[in-house]
């Protein structure tokens, strides 16, 4: 594994491991708010945005390990059925169209942070930035997710190998529904 | 411009670019080509379109799926469904449609069922002396119970998209949802007789009684979801904070057969399947609010009210639609994208909302059932391990029983709505 794969590596697992905790603490609250409105009849305000901006952090870093992981949903039925070099060409594309957009996303989402700076979370004295800093920031770890994607499949020359399965076959695997 | 993001959609989508990035490329190119509009839409709209406390319902469902299959619920169940109908020539294959509709109710998703539940009751239909094929079908065909009866991530996503009640689409799921088990059940009783299959399944049948107590706890939590919903002491994104904390009681409490070791897992699971599905949404919000501008939603109701005068004609004609986007789409992407186009045209032709939201629904589930891209197929065939060709001939008739279904709740909307006026009190 060459110095660029380990490192890709690191930063998705740090980028996954933020997003769980983000999950965790956004669970917690939502189960703290429940609680507020049954003891004390009225629902915290605070804990509510803190859920949502927490959530908001948990999926833009969990790109990240999405992609690794193969889990984006997609259509790849025209990659599979093609022969390996052509498949392995559409998938190189493929992902380097989502690196673009990934950094149109850093670029406009630093925009929106700057943007928004003064402005403040309803019932919180913190600004709307902090928040906002969630796209750029996934964007980065995304995009040298998407990069690393295409350095597996490049090295073996073949899309599958781009994708590191879970420990354990993940049950619900990019499942919307 | 409308053009141009309809065909970048479709090529990008054909490439093999995730769909959410799809979405949120051709929304760049639809900025791109429009004169006064910033790119600075793509963060802004992004993120707000998932800003929202009704959608962190989503991720914390998911959570609660997760950490219940992982508590040991799912074996509980299908003990239970066993127990309750197994004694019938068939019962094993109708324990499936059973164990599916009760899964359904701590599940919001049709894929997830397929898995838990599939890795249990294949292998059983299997050694029942069941083709595999047979039994690849009626799995895949009952796990879209999962999306039907509450909690449903499609609902929670046409609720959000439309501006309708989700607690009323939760409590108006269940009468579809319970048509579509029965007819299953019968169907399968049906086929059974006929071709002589499930003479044995009344070895191995565990008593009700033992069943039942075995099954109580997790059955706990639908009932705090759907109770609770019902009598309107939670709002759904409430109900999904107290259905992971019942899991959390189940699985370390009743079964405990979750660990702390368990946990990371179960963590990663739920952001990575949280991202894919909320990525797609938070594109979707963007797409849709360009598409929204262009002013396409007027020509299309145009169009409608042109070529259909009479409700009835409109309901078949968006059926139609909408089953045919079903096989090829995506069901959230759908969702976000024709919901808000559709349902103001629905309620132009006195559809009621919620009943409407019932007919996307069930329309885009058949869809999960239907190649070439449906979804649960896939996981049924995965978990049953035999290619996909392999099970359509015996599906066809599950397919078509669920289309008789689909018209029934389309036609009679009393189905869907006759809960929601009971329980809810509404208009």
């Amino acid at each position: 594994m060459n110095f660029f794969q380990s490192f890709e590596r690191q930063t998705t697992r740090v980028a996954l491991a933020l997003s769980m905790i983000f999950l965790v603490i956004a669970a917690s609250l939502a189960m703290w708010q429940v609680t507020t409105r049954f003891l004390l009849g009225q629902p915290s305000t605070w804990s509510e945005v803190i859920t949502r901006s927490a959530m908001i952090w948990a999926i833009f870093m969990g790109v990240a390990g999405t992609y690794r992981h193969g889990s984006m949903i997609a259509m790849e039925i025209i990659q599979r059925s093609l022969p390996r070099r052509l498949g392995l060409g559409l998938f190189l594309i493929a992902n380097l169209l989502s690196a673009t957009f990934f950094a149109i996303l850093f670029w406009q989402g630093w925009g929106m942070t700057e943007r928004v700076a003064a402005q403040k979370l309803a019932a919180l004295e913190v600004s709307i930035a902090w928040v906002y800093a969630a796209l750029p920031v996934g964007s980065v770890f995304a995009m040298i997710a998407i990069a690393g994607c295409i350095a597996r499949a490049w090295a073996s020359r073949d899309a599958a190998a781009a994708i590191i399965p879970l420990e354990k076959p993940l049950e619900s695997a990019g499942d919307g529904l | 411009m409308n053009v141009a993001i309809g065909l970048s959609l479709i090529i990008l989508i054909f490439i093999g670019v995730p769909i959410a990035i799809a979405i949120g490329l051709a929304s760049v190119v639809g900025i791109q080509l429009h004169d006064r509009l910033p790119m600075l839409l793509v963060a802004q709209r992004m993120f707000a379109g998932i800003d929202s406390f009704p959608l962190m319902a989503i991720p914390l469902f998911i959570l609660a799926g997760n950490l219940m299959s992982a508590g040991g619920i799912s074996q509980r169940l299908v003990d239970l469904a066993k127990a309750m109908v197994g004694g019938i020539q068939g019962g094993l294959a109708c324990s499936c449609v059973l164990t599916c509709l009760m899964f359904a109710s701590v599940s919001g998703s049709s894929v997830a069922t397929t898995f838990a539940i599939g890795a249990i009751l294949i292998p059983a239909m299997v050694r029942h002396a069941y083709p595999k094929p047979f039994a690849a079908s009626i799995q895949a065909s009952s796990a879209e119970l999962g999306v039907l009866i509450p909690p449903s991530i499609p609902l929670i996503l046409y609720g959000v998209a439309t501006d309708t009640s989700i607690g009323q689409l939760f409590v108006a799921g269940i009468g579809p949802g319970i048509l579509i088990a029965g007819a299953l059940m019968l169907t399968v009783i049906v086929i059974c007789r006929i071709r002589g299959l499930g003479l044995q399944d009344r070895d191995d049948r565990p008593s009700l009684r033992a069943a039942t107590l075995a099954a109580l706890p997790a059955l706990m939590v639908p009932i705090i979801i759907i109770g609770g919903i019902y009598l309107g002491v939670f709002t759904p994104t409430e109900a999904s904070a107290a259905a992971v904390a019942a899991a959390l009681v189940v699985g370390f409490g009743f079964y405990r057969e979750l660990s702390w070791r368990d946990l990371p897992m179960i963590l990663k699971r739920t952001v990575i399947s949280t991202t894919a599905i909320m990525l797609i949404i938070s594109a979707a919000a963007l797409f849709s609010f360009l598409i929204a501008r262009s002013g396409l939603p007027n020509e299309i109701a145009g169009w409608f009210n042109t070529f259909f005068e009479s409700r009835f004609a409109f309901l078949l004609a968006v059926n139609l639609l909408l089953l045919v986007v079903g096989m090829f789409i995506e069901t959230s992407a759908a969702i976000l994208v024709l919901a808000p186009i559709l349902a103001p045209i629905a309620i132009s032709y006195g559809v009621d909302p919620v009943h409407f939201g019932l007919i996307v629904v069930v329309n885009l589930a058949l869809g999960m059932i239907t190649p070439p891209l449906g979804v649960n197929l896939f996981a049924a065939c995965a978990v049953a391990r035999i290619p996909v060709e392999r099970i359509i001939p015996q599906l066809i008739w599950f397919v078509l029983v669920v289309f008789c279904c689909l018209m029934i709740i389309t036609y009679v909307p009393a189905i869907t709505l006759a809960p929601v006026d009971l329980f809810l009190g509404r208009g």
